[in-house]
């Protein structure tokens, strides 16, 4: 009993260092923003552009922006039944808890501000190019017939701010594009159209709050639609998105969990009728998650949700050593050698397997390699541990009718040929490998993941064919050594595509550096005292406001500040412009209806300018996951094949996890089902899996008695540990979403095939005639 | 002044019975008339007087013609842009959502479109004074309107209209309008008379209606 003992103390050191390391970070999340930090980015798994941190935020600022907009579309035969509609909808949304009507209304102020303040830097390359070609006269004549026009009835300032009225144009035009994306398509004849931005009123709701702010809206909204049966409202956004997918999830989890769960008690303590039978797994797997989860905080800066997620997974191996402790830990000393023997190289061959993602390059698999590698470690000391406290007695399963068939199904299984086995093992594995080349499909567009509402999907085409916009999640990156730089390289793309005058940045809202000088220049010359704007005024018999012109010039001399701007403006304006001493970078955004392919090629030839798709990137960074992923896997199953070769001198045991690996990726292909990332992980555990029944099966056939008796023991806890797994992953194939659903799917075919060549292992060790080979 | 009455009568009219078929009623017989203006405009410490004449096409929209003391013409038709006449009758669109905003309320203030009107306004009509002239005071309902105009009085005087608009940010417009001819068919005599604007008249008469 001294190893338990030892264990036990080396596990209890280990909690107490895990709860010191937790307690340390959760203190520093408080006081440093530092602690936990779980990451969501699906393009940071495997990063195909190294952007600047800066740009990084400014895109998580964006995304988040987005999450939390909501755009409807109100549509009535009648214009002004509609105006009253929108009233209503305004009136009625003011009321609401969660919800608030999105405004730009302060950025804008700020904006108008801004350049009031700034007024003798702000032309157009248009006005500058007019300023050019006349003479102060004429530029007073034109003035002074704008004065008296009705088209300057409505003006963003006054006479004496801006006589010429170059800056109320200025600010028009750039108002003009900056509200273009919330204007509506060209209406048809038949129909008016509003569109309305709402959005949710915190920037960090829960679920149920989003949820409850999107069943109000859709209230408002019935209340509206009974009233009035000519109007029509749709509505899209990420929330509406977000809200749909995690009901749909939590039905799923709801449903699955509790199947899988009730399954998984009644089958372990109607078998083993013991409590422990139910803890030891679960904390050995609640201890390791932590120990990983913990140990991954600190070994990188922030672990990937999806990381942990495969990680966690990978760790449900555990369940596999607490069983066969349960079963084999009282039988004689050679038995109980055995099981440790077998549990060390299970524990071995699973770290192996699963460290092969270190090699990946990639951080995201890394950390999936970290996390399981950890969390199978800390779980099986946990095992080790606690397994002969809890388990002090040896229990008394009720078994016997599994005995019995199991029994029966290893006298079946051992007179299956060896030669049809290897054979049909060979072919399916060739066949797999060929599948993969010739037939296998494959997904990594993160909209597959997810079994989107298709009344949701029509809503969003509804909505977005109602209204001008931007481009989805499509951006422009600028990077230039400073401001001017950034321009010149904008006017060589206008130069190259034209088209690229629409894109919405910087450049709407300020003009560049040199235009900047420019026009302070010629404003100096303009607003002089006695100059063509005192001309202007003393022609109307007004008295020019010369001094209050000349403080104002003064205070222009130095160059308007991009950042002071945007920062004035807030959200989501502050993302157009980072800098640093080295570079500045800034983001545009795309009109919809672009030809992206054109716009790719002629910012292809800018130096420094990035075409940036979020979904491409994802897409992208997905593929590079998946790929290396199933390189590694084939590292793993080589490294299993040679752990069997070594071990057992014979490479049946490896055949086993192998087939089951061919035998899901033939299914998958045949079946035609797109094979993604999330499969290839589960192939891992399929891969665990497997070694572990045939690590047990050869290594417990070693030890000494009856081998039938002991291989039906074995093949028990096998049995029994299979059927958790199918329970708990398998039943996941059940699930609408995509991504859960491929997991389990994976997990259910393969650790199948898992279960039947252990089977078929055990029958032979149980029933060979010849001593099995040991290695060295 | 008939002008004058006209209008306040259908926006009284729709204060009253909004949503009344009778409404109807009160629309004129004619679409299209025409008359003078002065618009007075205030811009901080300055004001700005000019006048001119306008002609309004229930069909067409509405052409102004500032006509002293510089001349301008602007065609703000029904649908499409805003367009600038210039004494060669050559146009040039003034297409940006202001000019659009601005030709859309003149449009339904000359044309009397009252449930345009009563939509985006909250109406106030004050009591009658002794002459039992009616004043209404009108207050933008809608956001965008909001951030320009505060809001636009309509004063019946007796041989005029007065339509005063308070700017948000930048002063007020003040517009007298007079003389309101009524026409069945606008030719170029009656045309000319109004607007004494050759190339206006020639573009106006182009115009075909929507």
């Amino acid at each position: 009993m001294r190893l338990p003992r030892l264990a036990l103390t080396c596990w209890l050191a280990l909690c107490v260092v895990v709860a010191v390391a937790a307690a340390l970070r959760f203190q520093s999340s408080d006081t440093q923003n530092e602690g936990w930090a779980l990451n969501a980015d699906l393009r940071q798994l495997a990063p195909r552009l190294a952007l600047h941190p800066a740009t990084e935020a400014a895109l998580d600022a964006l995304t988040q922006h987005a999450s939390q907009g909501l755009v409807v579309a109100l549509q009535h035969p009648d214009e002004w039944q509609l105006e009253d509609a929108v009233y209503a909808f305004e009136d009625a949304l003011s009321e609401l808890n969660g919800l608030t009507l999105g405004s730009e209304e302060q950025a804008l102020s700020a904006y108008r501000a801004f350049l009031l303040t700034h007024r003798f830097r702000m032309l157009n390359d248009a006005q500058w190019a007019t300023l050019q070609s006349i003479d102060d006269a004429t530029l007073v004549k034109r003035a002074r017939q704008r004065l008296f026009s009705a088209a300057s009835a409505m003006q963003l300032y006054s006479v004496e701010e801006d006589p010429f009225g170059l800056l109320n144009d200025y600010a028009l035009a750039a108002l003009e594009a900056l509200s273009a994306q919330q204007a509506p398509a060209d209406l048809t004849e038949s129909m008016y159209v509003q569109i309305l931005n709402v959005r949710l009123r915190d920037t960090s709701m829960s679920l149920d709050a989003q949820r409850a702010a999107i069943e109000e809206l859709e209230a408002v909204m019935e209340a509206m639609r009974s009233a009035d049966p000519q109007l029509s409202l749709q509505y899209s956004g990420v929330p509406r998105f977000t809200v749909d997918a995690a009901q749909e999830a939590e039905r799923d989890i709801r449903r699955i969990s509790m199947i899988s769960g009730l399954g998984i008690v009644l089958l372990l303590l109607g078998i083993l009728r013991h409590p422990a039978a139910l803890l030891l797994p679960a904390l050995s797997i609640g201890f390791g998650g932590l120990c990983a989860f913990v140990a991954c905080q600190y070994l990188f800066a922030q672990v990937h949700v999806l990381a942990m997620v495969f990680g966690a997974s990978l760790v449900g191996v555990v369940v596999d050593y607490s069983l066969h402790f349960i079963y084999c830990q009282h039988g004689s000393p050679a038995r109980q050698s055995a099981l440790y023997r077998a549990l060390a190289l299970s524990l071995l061959t699973s770290v192996l397997g699963y460290f092969a993602l270190m090699f990946s390059g990639l951080q995201a698999l890394q950390q999936v390699a970290a996390f399981s590698v950890i969390g199978l470690a800390c779980g099986w000391l946990c095992v080790i541990a606690l397994g002969p406290l809890l388990f002090r007695r040896a229990i008394e399963p009720r078994d016997h009718w599994l005995r019995a068939r199991i029994a029966s199904g290893l006298r079946g299984a051992q007179q299956i040929p060896k030669i049809l086995v290897f054979m049909t093992a060979a072919l399916i594995i060739v066949s797999a490998l060929a599948s993969l080349t010739r037939i296998a499909h494959f997904s990594d567009s993160p909209r597959h993941f997810f079994n989107a509402n298709p009344a949701l999907l029509e809503a969003e085409q509804a909505v977005q064919s109602l209204s001008d916009g931007l481009e989805p999640a499509t951006f422009i990156l600028a990077s230039a050594e400073d401001a001017s730089d950034l321009y010149r390289k904008l006017t060589t793309l206008q130069a190259a595509y034209p088209e690229a005058k629409k894109l919405l940045g910087l450049p709407n809202l300020l003009p560049a550096p040199e235009r900047q000088d420019d026009a302070y220049e010629r404003y100096q010359v303009l607003f002089r005292e006695g100059g063509a704007a005192s001309q202007l005024l003393r022609s109307l018999d007004q008295r020019p406001p010369e001094a209050e012109w000349q403080q104002a010039l003064s205070q222009n001399w130095v160059r308007s500040g991009y950042a002071e701007l945007l920062e004035q403006m807030g959200p989501p304006f502050d993302v157009l412009w980072q800098a640093d001493s080295q570079e500045v970078r800034s983001l545009l955004f795309l009109p919809k209806g672009m030809n992206l392919s054109a716009l790719g090629d002629a910012v292809a030839q800018v130096p420094g300018l990035t075409l940036l798709s979020v979904i491409e990137e994802n897409t992208a960074a997905l593929r590079v996951l998946r790929e290396r992923a199933l390189w590694l896997l084939a590292l793993a199953c080589g490294l299993a094949a040679m752990l069997s070769l070594t071990r057992y001198r014979h490479p049946r045991a490896a055949l086993v996890p192998l087939s089951a690996i061919a035998v899901v990726l033939l299914v998958l292909s045949f079946a035609q089902i797109p094979i993604s990332v999330f499969h290839v992980m589960a192939l891992y555990l399929v891969l665990g899996l497997g070694m572990d029944y045939v690590i047990f099966v050869e290594e417990m056939a070693r030890g000494d008695g009856d081998k039938a008796k002991t291989m039906t023991h074995t093949m028990v806890a096998i049995v029994l540990s299979a059927a958790t797994s199918l329970l708990s992953f398998g039943l996941l194939s059940l699930s609408s979403m995509p991504v859960i659903q491929a997991f389990g799917l994976t997990v259910l075919i393969g650790n199948s095939v898992n279960l039947i060549g252990a089977f078929w292992l055990a029958g032979r060790a149980a029933y060979s005639a010849t001593p099995r080979s040991v290695g060295a | 002044m008939r002008y004058g009455l006209f209008l306040l009568a259908l926006i009284t009219a729709e204060v009253s019975a909004r949503d009344d078929a009778a409404l109807q009623a009160f629309f004129p017989e004619s679409c299209q008339h025409g008359g003078q203006f002065e618009q007075t405009r205030q811009s901080g410490s300055l004001t700005l007087e000019s006048q001119g004449a306008f002609l309004y096409d229930c069909e067409k929209g509405l052409l102004w013609l500032t006509q002293g003391p510089v001349r301008e013409a602007i065609l703000y038709p029904l649908k499409g842009d805003p367009q600038r006449i210039d004494l060669q009758a050559q146009s040039s669109a003034l297409d940006n959502r202001l000019q659009h905003a601005l030709g859309r309320l003149l449009n339904q203030l000359i044309g009397g479109d009252t449930r345009a009107l009563s939509h985006q306004f909250e109406l106030h009509t004050e009591a009658s004074d002794q002459s039992e002239l009616l004043h209404l005071t009108l207050t933008p309902r809608s956001r965008r309107m909001q951030k320009f105009i505060r809001v636009m009085q309509i004063q019946q005087q007796p041989a005029t209209v007065d339509v005063h608009l308070q700017m948000v940010e930048t002063g007020s417009l003040a517009l007298t309008l007079d003389g309101l001819q009524r026409f069945d068919r606008v030719s170029v005599a009656q045309c000319m008379s109004v607007l004494n604007d050759d190339a206006a008249c020639s573009r106006w008469l182009q115009l075909d209606a929507r």
